[in-house]
């Protein structure tokens, strides 16, 4: 886990890659190392024991070889005439001095002549033995029985190799006994045939001694090593060693043994190369892998970070921007497709702004989010219409050019002012805007958020007729009429074109009510279902009681003055005056109506103030007022 | 050469006229026969002075002696004529007799007289293999034993004598001196048994050859 863990923290795709490029090909050199360095230390030992088992043999051969070849050399040397006329002399002094000339020539280092009776006649070794009992009656005894015979023995502590033969005249007269010191040299030799280290050792008494050796001046081992069930052994004497005792010679005092021993780590020698080798390949290979590690992480993280870039990029909105993958795998279609989603993307985002400047902002996420299909739904909405008093008349005097100019601005700052209160500019017909409020997302303050909005548009109106009169434009008034109720909103259209829109009759009222702000001289004429929406916030005044043409139902409709917080003191009390006379009025107390508009009209120059003064001529020349309810039809 | 012979068979006749025969019976430790074994009579009494004895030869031929074994009485000249294309050098260590007659060809000039009791091993210096044995005996009244380890001993009068019994082998002689009376016209007889050395004790012999030298 701690591992996981680390590599964890390597950030970047390459370095983890390289990471666990690197550890699995160290992971499978060191496997691969385990298996070779088992195998080969196995091998070595399986070899080192056959060679040591074919070295004891060669050895024995060696030795028998050796022995056979002095046997020989001592029979020749036996037959020598002049020799045996020596020994008939029976003078001992020139027996010994012929001995001594004897093995002078077959370069042996120590000669004996033994009487048939085993006597000593001559030793060159020790001239005082003449007359003694031969010390190995044992090897005379199988020269008798097999004409020669020959041993490894130790004579004054040293090892030889005594070779004995009879001195025949034809029959024995003596034996000749030859002895060949078994040294340094003759190992040495035995080592160049054989390549292992060969130690020569006696053990005589449970004492055991080291008299030759290839390995150098080594001290007795003392007691000798314990040896496996095959009589092979390791030890550890200046570098480890497998050995294999050879026993030589056994001679009821003592045996004389051969130690043959091949050095572990020279027989490793080959194996430690091949580690160098090993160690080279694993570096070569590791160079590459991370090379190739490198290159991979490369081919893939570049073309990630560049991807990355761009989504990025993206996330900003910067629909344009794209990638440059140049290959043909599947980092290079994640390229292409990248692409394509930003084409798409930029396409959608194209469609959305035009849509946007088409349409609402919420009705092109609404367009955009669900699925378009004609069709609508009953919402209970609140629609807005407006229009600029004597535009008309304005455009035909005007260039095209500047009345585009104007309308355009005009235009703009009251769309500006709609979204700014969130409603849906549905459609702008000439110098009229149609908007609504509570679809298609729906919204509980859409009769309150439309009046808000119409008041704003007054406003924003005012700062321009301030801009239009200093370059000289005839001030314009906007006429705004508000109705709140149910309607069908949807995409109505055909498939090929739509809007999304909104009809019925609350939508026809509110067209009504925007044009019959010219007989009230209002600006803002909101219906009685607006206005139980939005007393509470706004200041209105109650204007009239009208039949729109083809219903039996009269609307009240009302003057939205400003915000309650907003009203003067004038403004409040001029509308309660024009209530008290609104009310005289529809009580039919006629006289104290005219008074009191008449006073309304000559102070505030008011036109509603006018119209009801109309009305009361006309009433005051009816005669009969019985059926009077004080509702007027809503003229077109 | 004929008054030689006539000599001969005058002696022979004359000695059968008188003889009284020993038989002699030698056997091995183990009951066995011994063969080519040498054995002598010497009487227990003093024995008149004898003449001179005959001398004898022993051959060379095609590389071997002939007789391997030849027994003498002391005083016997013995003369080894050389049959063979090629020389050969006779030679003896033993201590009975130590000789040599170096290199030569056909007869040489000088026998060898054999006057010491014992037994002379000869060899030639230069084949190793060629081997013979001289048992030099004081008594005139010697044979050598048959392939059944019999051996006649034909003495000139009756009375004591004691026997004597040597083989190249012999270790030791049971009983070790054994003594006999002949009765006048009758025969003796008696065993011997000879201990023997290792038979295998090594005689040179021409290997196939004839060049090798190996062991018997």
């Amino acid at each position: 886990m701690a591992t996981v863990n680390r590599l964890g923290r390597f950030k970047r795709f390459r370095s983890r890659l390289l990471v666990y490029v690197i550890g699995l090909l160290l992971l499978v050199l060191a496997g691969v190392f385990g298996v070779v360095n088992h195998v080969f230390r196995q091998n070595t030992e399986a070899s080192i024991r056959h060679e040591l088992w074919v070295t004891e043999q060669v050895f024995l051969r060696l030795l028998t070889e050796r022995s056979q070849q002095l046997s020989q050399q001592a029979t020749a040397l036996a037959s020598d005439f002049a020799f045996k006329r020596v020994i008939a002399t029976q003078d001992k002094a020139t027996i010994t001095s012929a001995l001594m000339n004897l093995s002078a020539r077959i370069r042996a280092d120590a000669a004996f002549l033994v009487s048939t009776d085993y006597e000593i006649m001559a030793d060159s070794l020790d001239i005082q033995a003449t007359g003694q009992a031969f010390f190995a009656a044992a090897l005379l005894d199988q020269a008798e029985a097999e004409g020669t015979a020959s041993r490894l023995m130790l004579v004054n502590g040293m090892p030889y190799q005594l070779i004995a033969v009879p001195v025949l005249a034809p029959e024995p007269i003596a034996w000749l006994c030859l002895g060949f010191v078994v040294d340094q040299s003759v190992l040495a030799q035995l080592k160049q045939l054989t390549q292992v280290e060969i130690s020569l050792l006696s053990e005589q008494n449970g004492a055991l001694q080291r008299h030759a050796s290839t390995l150098g001046n080594l001290s007795p081992q003392q007691p000798l090593y314990q040896t496996d069930a095959d009589g092979f052994f390791w030890h550890d004497d200046n570098g480890m060693y497998l050995s294999r005792l050879v026993t030589l010679e056994q001679q009821p005092t003592g045996k004389l043994v051969a130690l043959i021993e091949r050095s572990w780590p020279k027989a490793l020698e080959n194996f430690y190369r091949l580690q160098w080798l090993l160690l080279v390949i694993a570096l070569f290979s590791i160079g590459l892998a991370s090379l190739a590690a490198a290159w991979l992480a490369k081919t893939v993280s570049k073309p990630v970070q560049t991807l990355a870039k761009g989504v990025q990029a993206i996330g900003q909105g910067d629909y344009h921007y794209q990638v440059a993958i140049d290959s043909q795998d599947e980092i290079g279609k994640l390229g292409v497709a990248f692409n394509a989603m930003g084409t798409q993307l930029l396409e959608k985002e194209k469609i959305r702004t035009l849509l946007g400047k088409v349409a609402s902002p919420a009705v092109v996420h609404e367009l955009l989010t669900n699925e378009v299909v004609l069709g609508g739904e009953t919402r209970e909405i609140t629609a807005l219409f407006t229009d600029l008093a004597g535009f008309t008349s304005i455009a035909e005097a005007m260039p095209p050019h500047e009345l585009v100019a104007l309308l355009n601005d005009y235009l703009t700052h009251m769309s500006g002012a709609i979204s700014d209160h969130s409603g849906v500019l549905d459609k702008f017909i000439g110098d009229a805007i149609v908007a609504f409020w509570g679809a298609p997302v729906t919204d509980s303050d859409h009769a309150w958020r439309a009046v808000s909005c119409a008041l704003a548009m007054q406003r924003r109106l005012r700062q321009l007729r301030g801009d239009w009169r200093r370059r000289g434009l005839p001030p314009l008034t906007m006429r705004v009429g508000i109705n709140t109720g149910s309607a069908v909103v949807g995409n109505i259209g055909s498939l090929d074109r739509l809007d999304y829109t909104m009809i019925g009759d609350t939508v026809n009222l509110a067209a009504r009510l925007e044009g019959a702000n010219k007989y009230y001289g209002s600006e803002i004429l909101i219906s009685e279902h607006t206005y139980r929406q939005v007393n509470s916030l706004f200041a209105c005044r109650e204007l009239d009681k009208v039949r729109v043409q083809g219903k039996q139902q009269s609307v009240t409709v009302y003057e939205v003055i400003t915000e309650h917080d907003q009203l003067s003191s004038e403004q409040q009390q001029f509308c309660r005056h024009f209530g008290d006379a609104l009310a005289a009025f529809r009580q039919q107390q006629f006289q104290p109506a005219q008074d009191l508009f008449t006073s309304l009209f000559a102070a505030h120059q008011d036109a509603a103030s006018a119209l009801y003064l109309q009305r009361l001529k006309v009433l005051a020349t009816q005669p009969n007022t019985a059926n009077f309810d004080g509702v007027y039809d809503l003229l077109k | 050469m004929n008054s030689k012979m006539l000599v001969l068979l005058a002696g022979l006749a004359l000695s059968m006229a008188h003889a009284e025969t020993i038989t002699v019976q030698v056997l091995d430790s183990e009951g066995g026969p011994v063969a080519d074994a040498a054995v002598y009579a010497k009487p227990v009494a003093a024995m008149a002075a004898q003449a001179k004895p005959q001398p004898i030869i022993i051959d060379q031929i095609d590389k071997e002696f002939i007789k391997h074994l030849t027994v003498v009485q002391t005083g016997t000249a013995v003369s080894f004529p050389n049959h063979d294309k090629i020389r050969h050098h006779v030679y003896s260590f033993s201590a009975a007799k130590v000789f040599e007659l170096p290199l030569y060809a056909g007869i040489p000039p000088e026998p060898v007289v054999f006057d010491k009791v014992g037994a002379v091993a000869l060899g030639c210096n230069i084949h190793d293999w060629m081997s013979a044995y001289i048992y030099v005996v004081d008594s005139p009244y010697f044979a050598v034993t048959d392939q059944a380890g019999r051996a006649q001993l034909n003495v000139p009068a009756s009375g004591g004598y004691v026997i004597g019994a040597w083989h190249r082998h012999l270790k030791g002689l049971q009983p070790r001196q054994p003594k006999i009376n002949v009765a006048a016209g009758g025969t003796a007889e008696l065993a011997l048994t000879m201990q023997l050395k290792r038979k295998s004790r090594p005689i040179r012999l021409p290997a196939g050859s004839g060049l090798a030298i190996g062991y018997r």
